[in-house]
């Protein structure tokens, strides 16, 4: 942050610091650009190595202290990860283009959620891991930022499970949902539902999919230009399998919201 | 438990409802980019291949959110 304000005025007056720099390890700063042209972002890098050649960066030591500091927010040992993708479909053809590209973000479940399952007779799928869900993950992140909604913004949050196999730990749920904004200018209501199975020796997910159907109106503060009126939206989630997916928390956890604890 | 009024789906038939969200290989062309996500393993790395670092910086995590 301080190699940008240093050298980026935009980011010097408070304006986003968001985009593309070029540096060397000591912090020497190359270039930034915040346009995403394939011949800009092509040329903006040209001439960032060319300047980085002509001015090469001071040796440093990157000492084992900071290479063991975590990069990101880690989330509770033993716990799964998924992806969940969202897009405006079918999409109203008033809609802007931005509408056309696919919201991404990743789920945390924790162990002990999957280990409350087993506390009765009949699944129950804990409050914590629903509300997370409902709270961080039915948002309109397709064009950008999403609102995630407060405890108060929620008026329906309604899910039920079932097993298919309890031996196998497979279950299915459902689940229906409304939210809104106090003024009622953005909001969202759906429905839910999906299967998974963990493992009870690791309590881990070891397959997930759902599905949500969504009818969605107005926008968060930082993507604008939503489709006019109410539009569909639909939502697919997956358990991940790949490192990188496992490596990157979701987007409320980095910013400090409930994300554990949703239902506090 | 709740009454829903959803028509529920096959197993295969969620299978297919949930691939048909997912992003296509065009969407997800940015992930071909051997990208790191540890900065001070970059920045080390940086200077054992005297190469610049390139730093996509988004409030929103390109490689996780938006």
């Amino acid at each position: 942050m301080k190699m940008a304000e240093a050298n980026v005025d935009r980011v010097r007056k408070g304006s986003t610091a968001q985009g593309f720099y070029v540096v060397g390890a000591d912090g020497s700063f190359y270039g930034y650009n915040n346009n995403r042209s394939v011949v800009r972002v092509n040329a903006f890098m040209d001439a960032c190595l060319k300047l980085y050649k002509s001015r090469p960066p001071k040796k440093v030591e990157v000492t084992p202290q900071e290479l063991d500091a975590p990069s990101y927010v880690t989330p509770p040992s033993g716990t799964s990860v998924l992806r969940i993708f969202g897009r405006i479909r079918p999409l109203p053809s008033e809609a802007s283009d931005r509408n056309r590209a696919v919201g991404r973000d990743h789920i945390w479940v924790l162990a002990s959620e999957l280990k409350k399952l087993e506390e009765k007779l009949d699944p129950e799928l804990p409050r914590s891991f629903v509300l997370r869900l409902v709270r961080f993950h039915m948002v309109d992140n397709v064009r950008g930022e999403p609102h995630m909604w407060a405890p108060h913004e929620l008026s329906r949050v309604e899910f039920s499970s079932e097993w298919i196999d309890r031996s196998k730990r497979r279950l299915r749920f459902y689940g229906a949902f409304a939210m809104s904004t106090k003024s009622g200018d953005h909001g969202m209501e759906g429905v839910m539902e999906g299967e998974f199975a963990y493992s009870p020796d690791t309590w881990r997910i070891e397959r997930f999919r759902a599905y949500a159907t969504v009818t969605a109106w107005g926008n968060g503060q930082w993507a604008p230009n939503p489709p006019p009126g109410r539009f569909p939206m639909v939502f697919g989630i997956v358990n991940a399998s790949d490192d990188l997916t496992k490596s990157v928390p979701p987007q409320a956890a980095q910013y400090g919201l409930d994300y554990l604890a949703p239902d506090r | 438990m709740i009454t829903l009024l959803l028509a529920l789906l096959s197993v295969s038939e969620l299978e297919a409802k949930v691939a048909s969200v997912l992003p296509t290989a065009r969407e997800d062309k940015f992930l071909s980019i051997q990208w790191r996500t540890d900065l001070m393993a970059a920045r080390k790395e940086s200077q054992e291949k005297n190469k610049p670092l390139f730093l996509y910086i988004m409030n929103g995590n390109p490689l996780g959110c938006t």
